[in-house]
C-alpha cells in the first residue's frame, strides 16, 4: 500500500503541475480539496482522468468519486480495490 | 476627446521587464525565431494560480499586472486584447491529446486554456473585472483593432481606464508551419511578445503620451500615399514628425522611396522584436517610452539626424504585405 501511495503522490504532482513539491510534503491523510493541498474542481476532473488513464477506473457516480478523492490514502485504496490495469 | 497611455507592461525578446532594461541581442541564438525574456512569474502572480497556466497565459497576466502597477491602478473598466494565433501551444496540447487518446480521457486544463480569449478571461479573473471583455483575432491587425475599440470606448465615455494589448507566442510547430506556408520570406525573423497598455481619457502629467490617430488597411494599396493622406488628415506634414518607426518584414518603403529623408527613422524594428501578428505592441511601447523619457535607447540605430525633442512619432506596420497600420502618438 505504501508503494501505491507514493506512486499516487508522484502522479498527482505531475498531473496537477505542483512544481517544487515532493511526495513527502503531501500529507497522506489530509483533505485534497479546500484545506490540505487546496485543490479545486478542475483538479478534481484532472484526477478523475488520471485514474481512468493510468488504472482503467471509470468513475460514474459522483458520490463515489467524492469519497475516493478525500485524501491520498482514500484515493490509493479506491485504486487498489477497483484498478483494471 | 484625447486618449492617453497611462501605464505599460511588455514581455518581449529584447526587454527585461524585471530590471526594466533593454537588450538588443536576442536571447534565442540556437533557434530561428525570437523568444521572450521571461521574468520570474511568481513575483507577479499568485503561485497557486500560476501552476496551471501555460506560457502565454503567464505572459498575458504578468504584463497586465505590470501595466496596471505602472498606471497605479488596481482594476480597469474594460479589457480589450488582440491576438493572431491565440493560445496556440495549449491548442496543440489539447489536439494532440485528442488524437493520442482517441478523443477520450481528455483533461480540462489544456481545453480551458486553448481558446483565443483565455488570456482576457484569466486577466479578468485575476482582477475580478466584470466589465467589457473582448478579444480581436484579425490577423495582422488584431492589436490595432483592439486599440481602435478601446479608443472608441474612451471617446464615448463608456470607460475611464481600459486595458488594451496584444499577444502572440511562437512554438516549433508554428514556426515550421509558417515556413512551409512560405511566410518566412527575405530576412523575416518571427518572434513572440505580449504588450499591455492602460489607456485613459483623463489627462495627467504622469501619462506617457497621447494617441492621436490610428488607421488600418487590408487591401493592397500605395502605402506611401496612405501615409501622406493620414498625416494630412491630422494637419501634419511628414517633416513635422520627430521620429518614424517603420515595421516591415522585407521592404524598406521609406528609405527606398525616399519619402521622409529629413525625419529620423528607426527602420525595421521587427528585426529586433520579431515579426508576429501583434508585433505593433513593441513599436507602441518604444514610441511611448521615447516620448515620455525624451531619450532613444543607445542600442536602437536611428537613421538621420537625431532630434532633441520627440513630440510626434509615427508607427508604421506592414504584415506580410496583407495588412498595414499607421498609429500617430504625441507628447501630452
Amino acid at each position: 500500500m505504501d508503494e501505491l501511495i507514493l506512486k499516487v503522490k508522484n502522479e498527482i504532482i505531475t498531473a496537477l503541475k505542483l512544481e517544487g513539491m515532493t511526495p513527502d510534503e503531501i500529507d497522506t491523510d489530509a483533505p485534497l480539496f479546500n484545506e490540505g493541498l487546496g485543490l479545486d474542481s478542475i483538479d478534481a476532473l484532472e484526477l478523475i482522468v488520471l485514474m481512468d488513464k493510468n488504472y482503467g477506473i471509470v468513475v460514474e457516480d459522483p458520490k463515489v468519486g467524492k469519497q475516493a478523492l478525500e485524501s491520498v490514502r482514500t484515493m490509493a485504496e479506491f485504486i487498489k480495490n477497483n484498478r483494471k490495469s | 476627446m484625447s486618449v492617453f497611455i497611462k501605464g505599460m507592461g511588455l514581455i518581449a525578446p529584447n526587454w527585461d521587464c524585471e530590471n526594466k532594461k533593454f537588450h538588443i541581442d536576442p536571447n534565442s541564438n540556437l533557434i530561428p525565431y525570437l523568444t521572450c525574456m521571461e521574468p520570474d512569474y511568481k513575483k507577479f502572480i499568485n503561485p497557486v494560480a500560476i501552476r496551471r497556466m501555460s506560457k502565454i497565459l503567464k505572459m498575458g497576466t504578468t504584463s497586465a499586472k505590470i501595466a496596471l502597477n505602472d498606471a497605479g491602478l488596481d482594476n480597469v473598466d474594460a479589457i480589450v486584447l488582440g491576438t493572431g494565433f491565440g493560445c496556440f501551444s495549449d491548442t496543440t496540447v489539447f489536439l494532440d491529446a485528442m488524437l493520442d487518446n482517441a478523443e477520450k480521457q481528455l483533461t480540462p486544463t489544456a481545453f480551458i486554456q486553448s481558446t483565443h480569449n483565455s488570456v482576457n478571461s484569466q486577466i479578468a479573473l485575476m482582477l475580478k473585472c466584470n466589465g467589457y471583455n473582448y478579444t480581436y483575432s484579425h490577423g495582422g491587425l488584431s492589436f490595432e483593432n483592439a486599440l481602435t475599440d478601446a479608443i472608441m470606448l474612451l471617446n464615448d465615455k463608456d470607460a475611464e481606464n481600459v486595458l488594451v494589448g496584444g499577444f502572440d507566442e511562437i512554438t516549433d510547430l508554428m514556426y515550421t508551419s509558417m515556413k512551409s506556408a512560405g511566410w518566412c520570406v527575405g530576412d523575416t525573423i518571427f518572434g513572440e511578445s505580449c504588450g499591455m497598455f492602460v489607456l485613459t481619457n483623463v489627462e495627467s502629467d504622469f501619462n506617457y503620451c497621447k494617441i492621436d490617430d490610428i488607421r488600418t488597411s487590408t487591401t493592397e494599396v500605395d502605402f506611401g500615399r496612405n501615409i501622406f493622406r493620414f498625416l494630412e488628415d491630422n494637419n501634419l506634414h511628414i517633416n513635422d514628425l520627430d521620429l518614424i518607426l517603420e515595421g516591415s518584414t522585407d521592404t524598406r518603403w521609406l528609405t527606398e522611396q525616399k519619402l521622409a529623408p529629413d525625419v529620423p527613422l528607426f527602420e525595421m524594428w521587427k528585426h529586433i522584436t520579431g515579426e508576429s501578428m501583434t508585433a505593433t505592441v513593441n513599436a507602441l511601447n518604444f514610441a511611448a517610452s521615447i516620448i515620455k523619457t525624451q531619450q532613444i535607447p543607445d542600442e536602437l540605430v536611428i537613421k538621420g539626424r537625431i532630434k532633441s525633442n520627440y513630440e510626434k512619432v509615427l508607427i508604421l506596420n506592414n504584415f506580410r504585405n496583407l495588412t498595414q497600420s499607421l498609429i500617430l502618438v504625441s507628447k501630452c
